[in-house]
Parts: structure tokens; C-alpha cells; sequence
């Protein structure tokens, strides 16, 4: 289950490309001929994936996007929470 | 005896020990050059590429050929073993094609292990039933191919095109053949995906000088594309598999053995088009990480090795960024060449001569709309399509297509006033508050049946808002549209 005090890594099993201002994920497993497998991060997700290092949990990383973004601390919160419930698979979690 | 191929660009000398004769494909045929230093400079001398050529042709071959082969090839007649220690990374399974589609029959086609510092590609042959096994040390550029014990003895050595050095007789030579399908796809997949290349799949053509590919899913119109501009007498490098190598002056696209008649081809390559078939003839820039993921999905690639697909990802980045690439949606028929043809030009009065002479041709075309006299059913950026309208009168309310000052302008038809000896034609844009002066029937090029927006085709319809309020937002339109750019 990932929660605020979970502590994300970027997965082994992926490469991850900057392009411009954004992230292109590939994962190293199943069938990349799909589309669909091949993950776009936009200029938001492209901070917030370099904030990633196994160090800090994801209320570290909240705290910086409502600062970055000028956004309440609960709106990001629950934004950074879907964000990373949306591409687990290309990361590790542990807990504290 | 020694075999020297060259396959975009790169040579592969092919060796064995002496009394093993190699006879690779007939594919292989026209790839074959001659190993000898010698005979490269002979061949360097000849007339080659001019520096002043049509950069759309670069043809590769005897002339480009590097002296110095990128990679050796040991090919021994035996049976090789993949030591107990290799891990098995990929397994590829006997495809078939069938009615509507394609089956995976379960059978071992063919297989990737990952060794301490050495990569395997084993694959299972048929006629006789055997393996044979690719050896690729890390880092080196010396290869190994176990042939599969395949070997037969050469009753006719003059037969063996590729023999050379041996003075062996025929009845103590043994032939191999050194790279069966799909042993040779494998080992130019490799070869090219440490060298930075990229494999992929697509149709590849050169038209008015230009070189441009088609890739898209399976199904998605690459082999049609090349039979259309094949068909119109364009060079076609390859209906299939294309090799991407960045040189000097650009991405050069490159073909590979696969058909029996292939012949080395090549050209520097300008736009990469993602197709898929649609309705109407419109295409659509792509950019950035969008572009590159576009071109990752259409690569051959072994996704499981993490350098080769950081490496791949690299190089897909440098094709996005030197090269255009765009979607294609296309009509099946000639009409796509003739678009893709007149929006490559740059030449505005040519290309409005090339849309009016498509239309007194019978054809429709594809034009994109740059202004906003037509607010709101045409915006700028909207993909329009003009039918031709044969020797029908337009009618009041349809949006027509009109000739003027050497090009064309689309407006709607506010009137048709036929008299004895002329009828005229009263037009007018929905944004604009002039009327146009009025125009002889034969003025009219075609009339406008649709639309395509944001990828949907829109029917246009000949009611229209009243006038004053399509001035007002046409204002607003290209007044936001002007702050903004």
C-alpha cells in the first residue's frame, strides 16, 4: 500500500530518458511493440520523478511540489499519491 | 575461406578454416564484396557518390565499403553448446500467418541466453531438424557461428560463387551455409544495436528527392504505401526492415537481406511517418518524448538487455530531433503520394497549382487551413478536403473551393445567378464582411465536403451562423490567436 511515508525508488527494470522537459519511461519486461507500455511523464511528473531517490518518502516529495507549484499541501498530497499509484510499476517502494 | 558482406554500411567478414566452404543465401548475392584492400581502392576510384549528388540518393555498396570489417565472423560446421550457466533471457516462438491474422504455434523458433560476458542466439532450424548457435563475446569483434553440423560436401566447387582460397577438391569440401534464416537477422541486430543503429519496421521510398518512412503496427499500410510509390516509378529501399545509421549528413536508411533480389540500397532519410489507414489524407507533427516514443515502438529491439535499450533510446532521441516526424492518417490510393508530394514543397503557387490541377484531374485533395475567414467552420490548422466538382453548378451555402491571383481561396457560396450568357457565382468568407467579386462557373476548383480537426472527420454543413456574429468571433479568434503566438 503506498502512503505518504512510503520511500520510492526508481525500479531496476526501467530506462528512463529526459527528453526536452519530460521523462519517457521503458520498461525493461514485456512488449514495448505496445504503445501503451512506454510511459510519457509531462513537465510535473518529469520534477517529481528526478525527486525520486530512495531517500526521500513521498511527504519529502509533496512538500517540494506545493512549494515548486505554489499548491495547497492536501492538493498535493492527494495529486502525488495518484501519481505514484499510477506508475508503480516503475518503481520500488519501501517503508521507514 | 573468407566471405565479406556489407549490410548498411558495415562489413561482417564471414571465415572459415580451410576445407569448409561457406555459401551464404542467394539473398547475400549482391552484398558479397571483395575482401581485398586491393580491390577496394580499385573500387574507391570508380565514380562513386558526387559530393554534389541528390542527397535523397546515396547509394551504398562497393565504394563506401569500409577496408576494415566491423565485425569477424568465425563460422565452424559443428554443433555448438550454450554452457549450463547462461541464463535464457528471450524466447521467441514460431509465428505463422493465417487467414486474418498471425499464430503463434508454440514451436521454439528461436532463443536468447546471457552468459558471464557473452550473449547466445540459438535457433531451430528445419531441413534437416538442427540448431544453430550464434556466440558473441562481450566487447569483441570477433563472433562465432556454429553452423548446426549442416555441412555437405561440395560435388561441384565451380558452383560455390563464394569460394575463394581454397584448394581443396570437391570431394573433401565441406559447404555451409553460415547465416540461415533467422540466424542472420539476429547477428545484424546485434551487430547494429551495439553500433548505435537502429532496426525498424517499415516501408522506406525516395520521391522528388526526398527520403521518408512509413512505419506503423502491423496492419497499419507500410507494404502498401511502398507498392503505391513503387508503382509511380519512386526508388523503394525496402518494403519491410529498415537499418537507421546517423552519419555526417544525417540518418541515412539503409535495407538488408531479405528478399531473394535485394540489391544494397540506401538514402538520406527526412521525414519518419507514423501511418495508419483513415478517410482522408492529413497529417500531423509530433515532437519531443511523444516522437521518440512513437519510433521505440515501431524498432526491433530485445528490450531485456538494459544498456542496448538506454543505447536505443538514445538514438531514437537524435532521429526525433534531426528528422520531422509526423502521423499520417491515408487514403489507400495514388492521392497520398500527391499530398505528401505538395506538402513537401515549399513553393506556395506551385502547391496551389498542384491542388487545382489534382482537381480538374477528377481527384480530391487535402489542404490545411491557414486563416479564419471561414470562422468558425474552418480554423486555421484544419485539415480541409476539396472533392472536385466536375461540370455541376455549386449550390447556395456550400463551401467551394475558388481559383484567384494564380492560387486558390474557400469561401461559401452566397448565390447563383445563371443568365443567357454566364452564370456567376457570389461568394463570400463566413468571417469576412466583403462579398467577393463574383466569378465565372468555370472559376470553381472543387467544393469542400469535410473537415478533419484533432483527428475527427466533421461533415460541413451549408447552414451557417448569422454573418455578424462569425465576423465577431473570427475577430476574437485571430486576435486571442495572435496574443498568444
Amino acid at each position: 500500500m503506498i502512503s505518504l511515508s512510503s520511500i520510492p525508488s526508481h525500479s531496476p527494470s526501467v530506462v528512463y530518458r529526459r527528453i526536452n522537459d519530460e521523462y519517457l519511461l521503458i520498461p525493461l519486461t514485456g512488449n514495448i511493440a505496445d504503445m501503451d507500455s512506454l510511459y510519457r511523464l509531462t513537465e510535473t511528473g518529469a520534477f517529481i520523478w528526478e525527486l525520486i531517490d530512495g531517500e526521500r518518502a513521498i511527504s519529502d516529495i509533496t512538500s517540494k511540489i506545493a512549494e515548486e507549484f505554489d499548491v495547497e499541501p492536501d492538493v498535493a498530497e492527494k495529486d502525488a499519491l495518484e501519481f505514484f499509484r499510477e506508475i508503480q510499476e516503475f518503481l520500488h517502494f519501501r517503508e521507514l | 575461406m573468407t566471405v565479406d558482406l556489407v549490410i548498411a554500411g558495415r562489413r561482417i567478414r564471414l571465415c572459415s578454416r580451410e576445407g569448409v566452404s561457406l555459401l551464404p543465401d542467394e539473398r547475400f548475392m549482391a552484398f558479397t564484396v571483395p575482401d581485398s584492400p586491393l580491390n577496394d581502392l580499385i573500387m574507391s576510384s570508380l565514380p562513386g557518390i558526387s559530393p554534389d549528388a541528390d542527397p535523397g540518393f546515396i547509394d551504398a555498396g562497393l565504394p563506401l565499403s569500409p577496408l576494415e570489417p566491423d565485425l569477424y565472423v568465425e563460422v565452424d560446421p559443428g554443433t555448438g553448446e550454450i554452457p549450463a550457466s547462461a541464463v535464457k533471457v528471450f524466447d521467441a516462438r514460431l509465428m505463422e500467418e493465417v487467414p486474418g491474422g498471425v499464430i503463434n504455434t508454440g514451436e521454439p523458433f528461436w532463443e536468447i541466453c546471457s552468459g558471464e560476458d557473452v550473449t547466445y542466439a540459438r535457433v531451430f532450424l528445419k531441413e534437416p531438424e538442427r540448431t544453430a548457435l550464434l556466440v558473441m563475446p562481450h566487447g569483441a569483434k570477433r563472433w562465432l557461428i556454429f553452423a548446426g553440423g549442416d555441412a555437405k560436401p561440395s560435388a561441384s566447387p565451380e558452383r560455390n560463387m563464394y569460394r575463394k582460397g581454397c584448394e581443396h577438391d570437391g570431394d573433401s569440401t565441406m559447404t555451409v551455409n553460415p547465416l540461415p534464416y533467422p540466424l542472420d537477422g539476429l547477428l545484424l541486430y546485434f551487430l547494429f544495436s551495439q553500433g548505435g543503429d537502429i532496426m525498424i519496421h517499415g516501408s522506406g521510398v525516395v520521391s522528388g528527392g526526398r527520403g521518408w518512412i512509413f512505419t506503423g503496427r502491423s496492419g497499419s499500410g507500410k507494404t502498401t504505401m511502398a507498392r503505391i510509390f513503387d508503382g509511380a516509378g519512386d526508388r523503394v529501399i525496402h518494403d519491410d526492415r529498415l537499418v537507421l545509421r546517423r552519419e555526417r549528413s544525417g540518418w541515412i536508411m539503409h535495407n538488408t537481406p531479405v528478399y531473394r533480389n535485394d540489391e544494397p540500397r540506401s538514402a538520406l532519410l527526412e521525414h519518419l511517418w507514423i501511418i495508419r489507414h483513415g478517410t482522408a489524407n492529413v497529417s500531423e507533427p509530433v515532437s519531443g518524448a511523444e516522437a521518440v516514443a512513437m519510433i521505440l515502438a515501431n524498432c526491433i529491439q530485445q528490450n531485456w538487455n538494459r544498456e542496448a535499450a538506454a543505447r536505443l533510446a538514445a538514438a531514437a532521441d537524435d532521429l526525433a530531433a534531426a528528422v520531422k516526424v509526423s502521423r499520417l492518417s491515408f487514403v489507400p490510393d495514388g492521392t497520398i503520394r500527391d499530398y505528401l508530394l505538395l506538402r513537401a514543397t515549399t513553393d506556395k503557387d506551385l502547391a496551389a497549382g498542384a491542388v487545382l490541377s489534382m482537381l480538374y484531374e477528377g481527384r480530391s485533395v487535402t489542404v490545411t487551413a491557414g486563416g479564419y475567414s471561414m470562422w468558425p467552420a474552418i480554423r486555421p490548422g484544419d485539415a480541409v478536403v476539396i472533392d472536385p466538382i466536375g461540370t455541376r453548378l455549386p449550390e447556395t451555402g456550400e463551401i467551394v473551393a475558388l481559383k484567384r491571383d494564380g492560387g486558390y481561396v474557400i469561401h461559401r457560396v452566397t448565390g447563383v445567378t445563371a443568365s443567357r450568357n454566364a452564370t456567376l457565382i457570389r461568394t463570400q468568407g463566413d468571417g469576412v464582411t466583403r462579398e467577393d467579386e463574383p466569378s465565372d462557373a468555370g472559376m470553381i476548383a472543387g467544393v469542400v465536403g469535410s473537415v478533419v480537426r484533432s483527428g475527427r472527420q466533421r461533415q460541413l454543413c451549408p447552414r451557417h451562423l448569422p454573418r455578424w456574429i462569425n465576423r465577431l468571433t473570427a475577430a476574437l479568434a485571430g486576435w486571442v490567436s495572435r496574443i498568444m503566438t
